[in-house]
């Protein structure tokens, strides 16, 4: 039996032990994307905490159809990444006191850190890919940097199959023609 | 089954995470079905989840307040209207313009709430989500940011330093016999900018059929 059926799903917003349920199955799982695009630990934490309110608010109206809840679920992570990474520098200033932060202890912020840096490389990975065109990048992202297979990415950024496929392709073809390579990309084209 | 029962507690941050968000979940669940939307984005960047909480449990969160009914039809606002709820403050001037302070994240998420707020206040508006309307006689213009002809006058936004919006809304500006239609994209066709949210705003006929499609425009109108 399929557990996120996608009335399941729906209910994830008003149900506490289904909340629960989905929470204590993604909740590494999301931890970990961040900390491959962010390596401030408190910044994890506050990113963490948006992503799964994002979760309760939009659950309602999940369609199964889009390729499942991981993808969905992908899919709300980067669109509050994104949205963090277009607020200015004073802005970022400005909204300091936020929740997530506020609940790490020091045990907390070491672990954080830990996981932080054993995810370096691909957070430098990462970086390296904002040279791309916005559509390439994030298909070859969620691929090398996520480890999506492209089925999942395209279901995450809602496109088809055969387009995610293409713009990877784009995407290791742009990054093959550059003069130097450095580990990274590497990786990238492995 | 109660997975929560089952299941032991988590430690740390995962721990006392799930707990806020519990709170929130709990607030949803047991919150009027018209109020849910007043009860997500609890101001995470200000840290007022607890707070959230707590106005929920002292039934701070009450929809729309205002002086003025707050009925979906268009108010006279011959006195002035002062709407705050967990999500936006409205207040109208006695300049006639209507300031709408947002957090910029719930601008494109509170549609129902913002379309009778606005009304309220005296601005007639029609909000969509997913669906993109125009008058008959509309030619389909847009400009670059996705407005179609005369709706700068009618309405202008600002971000603040503090993450906010102040969008301005100028009632007397809207030519008689019209409102304003606004179409916010659809989680499903934010594709089209890439995951940013987005919106096309012309002003239509009031009162008329309007020709309608789910199909956005073209990503340099976003």
């Amino acid at each position: 039996m399929n557990p996120w059926a996608e009335p399941r799903v729906r209910s994830i917003g008003t149900d506490p032990a289904v909340f629960t349920q989905f929470y204590r199955a993604h909740v590494d799982e999301v931890t970990r994307f961040v900390a491959r695009r962010v390596a401030d630990p408190q910044l994890v934490a506050d990113l963490t905490a948006e992503v799964f309110l994002a979760v309760i608010e939009a659950a309602a109206h999940y369609r199964g159809s889009f390729g499942g809840p991981r993808t969905w679920l992908y899919g709300i992570a980067r669109n509050v990444i994104a949205a963090e990474f277009r607020r200015s520098a004073r802005e970022h200033c400005a909204e300091r006191m936020v929740a997530g932060r506020r609940l790490l202890d020091a045990d907390d912020i070491g672990r954080m850190v830990e996981k932080i840096d054993a995810l370096r490389q691909v957070r430098e990975l990462h970086a390296e890919l904002q040279a791309l065109p916005e559509g390439e990048r994030a298909v070859l992202e969620l691929v090398s940097v996520d480890g999506l297979t492209v089925v999942e990415a395209a279901a995450t950024l809602n496109i088809r199959q055969v387009t995610a496929r293409v713009r990877l392709h784009r995407a290791r073809q742009a990054l093959r023609s550059r003069p130097a390579r450095s580990f990274v990309e590497q990786e990238v084209m492995s | 089954m109660n997975v929560s029962k089952v299941r032991p507690p988590l430690g740390g941050f995962e721990g006392r995470l799930e707990a806020e968000l519990l709170k929130v979940v709990t607030a949803r669940a047991t919150a009027p079905r018209g109020w849910r939307a007043a009860v997500r984005r609890p101001a995470v960047r200000v840290g007022v989840v607890a707070a959230l909480v707590a106005a929920v449990a002292g039934g701070l969160v009450a929809g729309l307040s205002s002086g003025s009914p707050a009925g979906p039809g268009l108010s006279t606002a011959a006195d002035p209207v002062h709407i705050r709820t967990a999500g936006f403050t409205l207040d109208s001037y006695t300049d006639g313009t209507i300031r709408v302070t947002w957090d910029k994240s719930r601008y494109f998420q509170d549609r129902q709430e913002l379309q009778q707020a606005l009304r309220v206040a005296g601005l007639p508006v029609l909000i969509k989500e997913g669906v993109f309307c125009k008058g008959p006689q509309d030619n389909g213009y847009l400009d670059a940011s996705g407005e179609g002809a005369g709706v700068s006058a009618v309405m202008s936004g600002e971000g603040q330093a503090d993450g906010a919006v102040v969008f301005v809304f100028t009632p007397s500006a809207m030519p008689p016999g019209e409102e304003l239609f606004i179409g916010y994209l659809s989680p499903s066709q934010l594709a089209v900018t890439h995951g940013r949210p987005a919106s096309v705003e012309r002003l239509v006929p009031a009162g008329v059929a309007l020709t309608c499609t789910t199909q956005p425009p073209p990503s340099h109108y976003m």
